[in-house]
């Protein structure tokens, strides 16, 4: 009779295969689905996530990416609680701190399966963030262990997987280091949330031999934390529990900890601790050890900066692929259209090149920035209008887009993409001739 | 998981590139998990198709923030009950409890399997089926028992028990035969 244990290793070994003429149907129909449910969809015009993101303008479409990446890496550092003096000078504090380091645990979970995430964090004023974070997969109990670097000074964050030798590096021209820092929820930015939020004091404590003070929040509007995971907090929350304890003597933080039930019954816990301040680090820490068989898998993610120049430039790109601008700067269907165009233009992401993913990520990115460039001057109420539908690279004089720059001058971009700023008379005019 | 949270995000925009490498990248596991369940090469195969058409069309609607695989195993495993449940309510029923003898037991020539998997497969086919779904679940999907309780709504004494038990009736219906 065969042992338990090898009827296992057997079963795990069982395997079946398509074979071509399988695989050819089962692809066939997987594949026309797909096409199908694209043109119903849009033809009924839906609205998703994406839409969603990019109508922020705080959390627009540099962020999508930093939501892919930070959801799928638990990257997690501080969030919110309440407010108060103490607070304010440990806030203080922290900022002549050159560099310091603390362990997190960290816990998710959802119908009844738990992820855990253990992680080290490097945190330099000079440098960035570094973190070492070990992930245990909830369904097969394997733990794996990645590495993730903040680097405002190269406006980059890079994502190393040592298992798959895998490296995922994503450049922003034009964010500043606040915005890395908020989405990521260092400490110092968090405190700087805390004072805008009620709290209570705990009063004084002792951990691990240090008199502590503590100050916790209960309060459910509490939106810290989830550093780009707002989407995992739809409907609300119904539970929270944050305690942040300070050492008395340092005015330090010593120990954080979070407890939130989402009204979509995901529950998270977190506490950060072990804290070490004013260590001692040098450029080297912030810059991943990799051997020369480390992959880019995707190309790197050049993501331009939101400006005219770069509108302009993404709907170039679009025409160039498409031989006409896009009907409408709904980001959704820029999307979808772009991504398409980009498809078509080489038969399989298999024979790309990282160098070539690379290009077509940014001629991705460039093409949707027209997207983004638009959405913000609806933000900012500049009464944008585009005409994408009726103006074609063509058409060098007609009015392709526009928007309001002060009460007397309007600045248009043309069929042939040149920009020009005109006063409103002049615009009229400009208009009225595309109605002949 | 990155390379699965990337494909998510560009399936969601429309990519046929990212649908292929999901496809590519979990067909044969849910051909396997499948097989595992119904043992028939043709309800696999249907099975399976309907489990990417069915994503296929999700398109920008699709939402998941977990695992892809095991989402998709999940997608699986719940076709492959609706199956189990037609049968038993066919007039020549297949009780929980009678072994499931299937006229395609054997992967037709579409299907590629070693003559182990098969009669793996043929074994599995025997067994009780919350029991069996346990075992591929476990082995072949690679899920946690714990997980499993939660899919089978039963506690995880009981999912250990079926596991148990399901593996004792392998070792005998396999002695000898591998």
């Amino acid at each position: 009779m065969k042992p338990a244990d090898e009827i296992e290793n057997v079963l795990r070994k069982m395997s079946f295969k398509a074979g071509s003429e399988m695989d050819k149907d089962l692809w066939a129909a997987t594949s026309k689905a797909q096409s199908q449910s694209q043109k119903t969809k849009l033809a009924l015009g839906q609205q998703n996530l994406w839409r969603t993101i990019m109508k922020s303008r705080t959390v627009r479409f540099t962020a999508a990416a930093v939501i892919i990446i930070s959801c799928l890496t638990g990257l997690h550092f501080w969030k919110s609680t309440g407010s108060g003096i103490a607070l304010a000078e440990v806030l203080t504090r922290i900022e002549q701190v050159s560099a310091y380091m603390y362990k997190m645990h960290w816990t998710e979970t959802r119908q009844q399966t738990t992820s855990e995430v253990t992680s080290t964090v490097l945190v330099s004023q000079d440098n960035g963030i570094k973190m070492i974070q070990t992930r245990v997969d909830p369904n097969t109990g394997e733990s794996r262990s990645d590495e993730i670097y903040l680097l405002p000074r190269e406006n980059t964050l890079l994502i190393v997987l040592h298992k798959e030798k895998n490296i995922y590096r994503i450049k922003w021209e034009d964010a500043e280091e606040d915005y890395y820092k908020e989405k990521y929820n260092d400490p110092h930015t968090i405190i700087k949330e805390i004072l805008n939020c009620s709290h209570i004091s705990l009063g004084q404590s002792v951990i691990d031999g240090s008199t502590v003070e503590g100050f916790q929040t209960t309060d459910l509007t509490y939106k810290g934390g989830f550093f780009g995971r707002s989407d995992l907090i739809v409907g609300g929350l119904e539970k929270v529990d944050v305690k942040l304890w300070i050492d008395v003597e340092t005015f330090l933080p010593i120990r954080f900890e979070e407890d939130i039930i989402t009204k979509g019954r995901m529950h998270t816990h977190e506490v950060s601790y072990d804290f070490r301040w004013n260590v001692v680090v040098n450029a080297d820490d912030f810059k991943p050890n990799l051997t020369e068989d480390y992959n880019s898998p995707e190309g790197n993610w050049n993501i331009p900066a939101t400006n005219e120049e770069n509108a302009i430039e993404g709907l170039r790109l679009f025409a160039n692929y498409a031989g006409s601008y896009p009907d409408n700067l709904d980001s959704d269907s820029l999307k979808k259209e772009a991504t398409k165009y980009l498809e078509e233009s080489h038969i399989s992401n298999e024979e790309l090149t990282e160098d070539e993913k690379t290009t077509q990520n940014s001629e991705l990115f460039t093409m949707l920035m027209s997207g983004v460039f638009y959405d913000d001057l609806v933000t900012e109420n500049k009464d944008p209008v585009y005409y994408g539908k009726t103006v074609t690279p063509k058409d060098a004089d007609k009015v392709l887009m526009r928007w309001k720059i002060t009460d007397n001058e309007y600045r248009v971009i043309f069929g042939d993409l040149h920009a020009e700023t005109v006063t409103p008379e002049k615009l009229a005019e400009l208009e009225a001739a595309l109605l002949k | 998981m990155i390379e699965d949270e990337l494909l998510k995000w560009k399936f969601k925009s429309g990519s046929k590139d990212a649908l292929r490498r999901i496809y590519e990248k979990y067909r044969d596991y849910l051909l396997t998990l499948a097989m595992a369940l119904v043992n028939d090469a043709g309800l696999a195969e249907d099975i399976v198709q309907d489990v990417f058409v069915t994503f296929a069309q999700a398109g920008d609607t699709f939402k998941l923030r977990g695992s892809l695989k095991s989402y998709l195993a999940t997608c699986t495993l719940n076709r492959c009950r609706d199956q189990i449940r037609a049968r038993k309510r066919q007039p020549v029923s297949l009780d929980d409890d009678v072994p499931m003898r299937s006229d395609f037991s054997t992967p037709d020539r579409r299907m590629i399997s070693d003559e182990q998997s098969r009669q793996l497969a043929d074994a599995m086919a025997q067994l009780p089926y919350e029991q069996r779904e346990v075992i591929a679940l476990h082995l072949n999907a690679a899920m946690k028992l714990r997980y499993i309780a939660g899919l089978q709504s039963v506690s995880i004494s009981t999912v250990k028990g079926r596991y148990r038990y399901g593996l004792q009736k392998l070792r005998s219906a396999l002695n000898g035969r591998l």
